[in-house]
């Protein structure tokens, strides 16, 4: 057979316009991801004067024995508020998913509150409860609130929610019908939860241990304010660099944060591939039966565990209005006149939302747009897989290696973007990155349910693609852009690890300021700062909650199925 | 016929998936108006065929000649098609109105030509009264009129079908069978359907394409793939077929264990000793009672292993003699059950018309 050369079905407009799209998104991940996170092993292999010394920081690194300990610590933390979370989590989500307890759907709102609030504020509520002036500095015995007690707490608290979602998610995928077998084999519920329940929950389980290793060894907030004398690498990395001003030593860190992340990260992969492997189409979804003490025993669990919760937030609550703790307890707004406070002002607060607000619209498009052009394109496979595989570094990179890897990229002054450094600019585009990852699994899981056929159908009626895209395949995934727009918007707002490299003089927001004012001694203004920041995600969640369900109700009719025989 | 005036013409189309060849050297011609069934096991590259045809894939070599335009490197968008899925693939935020308009919408119709045409393509299918609805609130059956609705909206030259049935009951399914062909003639439209449902293809096609494992092995008319199917494969996929083990022994006879059957009609050119398969189709087979004269052509003593009631036909599983390993199907009418008083462990006689007969080299 003569083997002509192969054939190559020529270039169509879409085809063109999306490969130009394809392209673009491609330069921006260069940019916006690769370029800066190079230029942090760049760094750590200069001296201060630009000239490449190899391991050289490594070595002064490793010769610094107050630096390697904090290598140690952070392993100890993330070690003990892993076993303690998951321990906790584990539990109330049992209790969400396989009792028969009332109020289930409140639990499980309750559950997620702490998404609500900076890792800084369980830190300093922390303060006022068992602190050298907390109201319940007795439970101590003796013992420090500020250090690894206080920061394991702090993250217990503030993973919980995490956790919890995933938990219950590996928890009710169960088959109902190895669970019937079990009772007609008269099998002991103990055994039947070692043998049955525990094993299907494995994959889950595991998943969720890495998660929760991951947020506690690359969390700022709170080692920040509760650290005390005891250092971790993100505070370290922080130190250095703003502290120090020693660049080369904080990207030294950076790196060497990052081999226990990335080692992680690939280990939750792995284990998450084969948990999505587990669930067979026969399967037949569990229904917990009624049982009077074990439902009641679940029942009491959930709330102390709320009460603790709302314990927390409370205090934080609380002491913001307080006058001045513990002398003069009587209520009133002095903490919120934040513009009379050094580090902090009301136009902290106001960029705050703003960068939120843009993070949230801006990231919805762009994450949804390059997602779709990645999942729904008919060309260029190798450049979609690789743009994929892109998608997930960020998540793979802790905040403080993103900031600071930013720092080094935009502050050059030979980088013709140079200009967005230390404005709003820089600060959206952080956010969006650092966050990129959750969003995009949302936009591709949602736009892999749609028919693939569609762009095929789109493309024989010759309908160009953007009008497909346009009328069906954006408005079906109205909720998937509804979810992503509120997940940007909480994130934005509560975080404080990327941006605390990236802001300026008038780009100063709010989680900042709760640092830099609980630096300055004011506590209770930090505690009224990161409250503001608690009531605007709470306020904007109810918001979008009652906006979801209306657009939802007049766009969403035609998912309401009602089946005319034939 | 020409391929001249064909209306399209595959030459040579191979399809590799790296090592794998998914289509090998497959060529093909279609009529104008004709409906043509790619026919095979799944797996075959029968839907590899037709997305070739769409563009969808491209062929690794091969031309595809569509209207004398060749089209072989053409994106979709620039060919001349309508295609319905098995998935149906309709927008199901779109009412049934706005699905059929879609790709008439583009082509800068005025709204009120857009509307006569849906009109008239909603009568066409029998949808009045449903073109308000969404296709999640739609039986399968009528999805799958939308579906084929709106693959001819734009009236293309050419419609493709891709298992567009197997998503439905069997009832639904052969009703449907009969409006898409009904349709089809009405518009004279060039079809090709892709499915893995023998009998859906013999009621269907003009002519049949019987794929297996990325090659043809047989195309032609649903009576000639049938009464005279070219290959083993063929024979088995299409019908039911008794396959005996056996060794030619010259002069057009074949011998199955001691028994010698004329096959002279048979196509294959055999040569002495040559190990074949003799097949011959379970309602071919004819019986008698055990006292017929045996000495007619083909004709053999049998015993009844065990009968199988199957509605309008019996199933007799059959042996040339007690105990031997060869057996074969015969099926006939429960009139003839009756009349020859055939039952388990019965003797009769059997006949295979030489006509009937077909003989592959094994």
């Amino acid at each position: 057979m003569a083997t002509a050369s192969a054939i190559v079905t020529k270039y169509s407009r879409d085809d063109k316009f999306q490969g130009g799209i394809l392209v673009l998104i491609a330069l921006v991940v260069a940019v916006a991801v690769l370029l800066p996170l190079f230029t942090i092993f760049l760094k750590s292999v200069e001296n201060r004067d630009g000239q490449f010394v190899g391991i050289l920081n490594y070595v002064e690194y490793f010769q610094t024995p107050a630096l390697v300990a904090s290598i140690y610590n952070t392993i100890i933390i993330g070690v003990v508020t892993t076993v303690i979370v998951i321990t906790l989590a584990f539990i109330y989500a049992y209790a969400l998913t396989r009792s028969c307890m009332p109020y289930k759907n409140l639990f499980r709102s309750i559950s997620l509150i702490p998404l609500l609030a900076p890792s800084l504020l369980p830190a300093i509520a922390l303060i006022y409860m068992f602190g050298n002036q907390g109201y319940m500095k007795e439970l101590m015995f003796g013992y420090e609130i500020r250090g690894p007690i206080g920061i394991v707490i702090s993250l217990v608290f503030w993973i919980f929610p995490h956790v919890v979602i995933l938990l219950s998610t590996a928890l009710s995928t169960a088959d109902g019908r190895l669970y019937e077998v079990a009772k007609v084999l008269r099998t002991k519920s103990i055994r039947t939860f070692f043998k049955i329940t525990l094993p299907a929950a494995k994959y889950g389980v595991m998943s969720a241990c890495f998660v929760a290793f991951l947020y506690a060894i690359t969390d700022f907030g709170a080692c920040k304010v509760i650290g005390g004398w005891f250092t971790v690498l993100s505070l370290d990395i922080y130190k250095q660099v703003v502290g120090q001003q020693n660049f080369q030593l904080g990207s030294v860190v950076s790196v060497i944060l990052l081999l226990p992340v990335v080692v992680t990260f690939i280990a939750q992969r792995q284990v998450q591939r084969k948990q999505t492997a587990q669930i067979t189409p026969g399967s037949v979804p569990y229904q917990p039966k009624p049982n009077r003490r074990f439902d009641l025993l679940m029942l009491l669990y959930c709330i102390a565990v709320s009460i603790i919760l709302f314990a927390i937030l409370g205090t934080a609550a609380y002491a913001s209005f307080v006058k001045f703790w513990p002398y003069n307890l009587s209520l009133s707004l002095t903490n919120y006149q934040f513009n009379l406070m050094d580090g902090g002002s009301w136009q902290a607060y106001r960029n705050s939302v703003v960068m939120s607000l843009y993070t949230a619209f801006i990231g919805t498009a762009v994450i949804f747009c390059s997602a779709y052009f990645i999942e729904k394109t008919r060309r260029y496979r190798g450049l979609r897989s690789s743009l994929n595989f892109l998608s997930i570094v960020p998540l793979a990179t802790p905040g403080m290696v993103l900031g600071l890897a930013y720092l080094f990229f935009f502050n050059d002054p030979l980088n013709p973007l140079n200009f967005i450094y230390k404005t709003m600019i820089i600060l959206v585009l952080a956010n969006i990155v650092h966050y990129y990852t959750v969003p995009h699994l949302t936009a591709t899981t949602a736009l892999k349910q749609l028919d693939v056929e569609f762009e095929s159908v789109s493309a024989s009626l010759k309908v160009p693609f953007y009008k497909t895209f346009w009328h069906v395949t954006l408005p079906i995934c109205i909720p998937a852009l509804s979810n992503i727009w509120i997940y940007l918007f909480v994130t934005a707002i509560t975080t404080v690890s990327a941006v605390v490299f990236l802001y300026g003089h008038d780009t100063n927001i709010a989680a900042v300021a709760v640092v830099n004012m609980d630096d300055a001694g004011d506590v209770a203004p930090a505690a009224a700062m990161a409250m503001m920041i608690v009531y605007t995600a709470m306020g904007v969640r109810i918001v979008h909650w009652l906006l979801t369900h209306f657009i939802e109700k007049h766009t969403q009719k035609w998912r309401q199925q009602k089946l005319t025989s034939d | 016929m020409s391929s001249s005036d064909s209306y399209l013409l595959i030459q040579n189309l191979t399809k590799r998936f790296g090592e794998f060849e998914a289509l090998s050297q497959v060529s093909l011609e279609v009529d104008q108006s004709e409906l043509i069934c790619l026919l095979g096991p799944s797996g075959c590259g029968k839907t590899t065929v037709l997305r070739c045809i769409a563009g969808l894939e491209t062929p690794t070599v091969g031309t595809i000649v569509q209207n004398g335009v060749d089209i072989t490197s053409l994106p979709p968008e620039d060919r001349d098609f309508g295609i319905v899925f098995q998935s149906y693939a309709l927008f199901p935020n779109l009412t049934v109105n706005e699905n059929l308009g879609f790709g008439l919408a583009n082509r800068k119709l005025p709204k009120q030509k857009i509307q006569e045409r849906v009109q008239q393509l909603i009568a066409t299918v029998g949808l009045e009264g449903h073109s308000d609805k969404y296709p999640g609130q739609l039986s399968g059956g009528q999805q799958q009129r939308v579906a084929l609705a709106r693959a001819l909206a734009t009236s293309p030259g050419l419609l493709l079908l891709d298992e567009p049935l197997s998503a439905l009951d069997a009832k639904v399914r052969q009703r449907l069978r009969r409006e898409i062909l009904d349709l089809q003639r009405k518009i004279g439209i060039t079809t090709v359907l892709v499915t893995h449902d023998q009998e859906e293809a013999l009621t269907m096609g003009d002519r049949i394409v019987v794929m297996d494992h990325g090659v043809i092995a047989q195309t032609g008319t649903p009576q000639e793939i049938y009464s005279n199917p070219t290959t083993p494969f063929v024979a088995n996929f299409i019908g039911k077929m008794n396959f005996l083990d056996g060794i030619a022994s010259g002069n057009g006879e074949v011998a199955v264990n001691q028994f010698s059957f004329d096959c002279a009609q048979a196509t294959e050119t055999l040569s002495l000793g040559d190990r074949v398969l003799l097949c011959i189709r379970p309602e071919d087979i004819v019986i008698y009672n055990s006292d017929f004269d045996n000495n007619e052509i083909n004709c053999n003593n049998a015993i009844v292993i065990d009968t199988e009631f199957l509605g309008s036909v019996f199933r007799v599983r059959l042996a040339f003699e007690e105990s031997s390993s060869t057996e074969f199907i015969a099926e006939l009418p429960p009139s003839d059950m009756r009349s020859l008083e055939i039952e388990s462990g019965a003797n009769v006689s059997i006949k295979f018309p030489p006509e009937r007969l077909h003989v592959y080299l094994a």
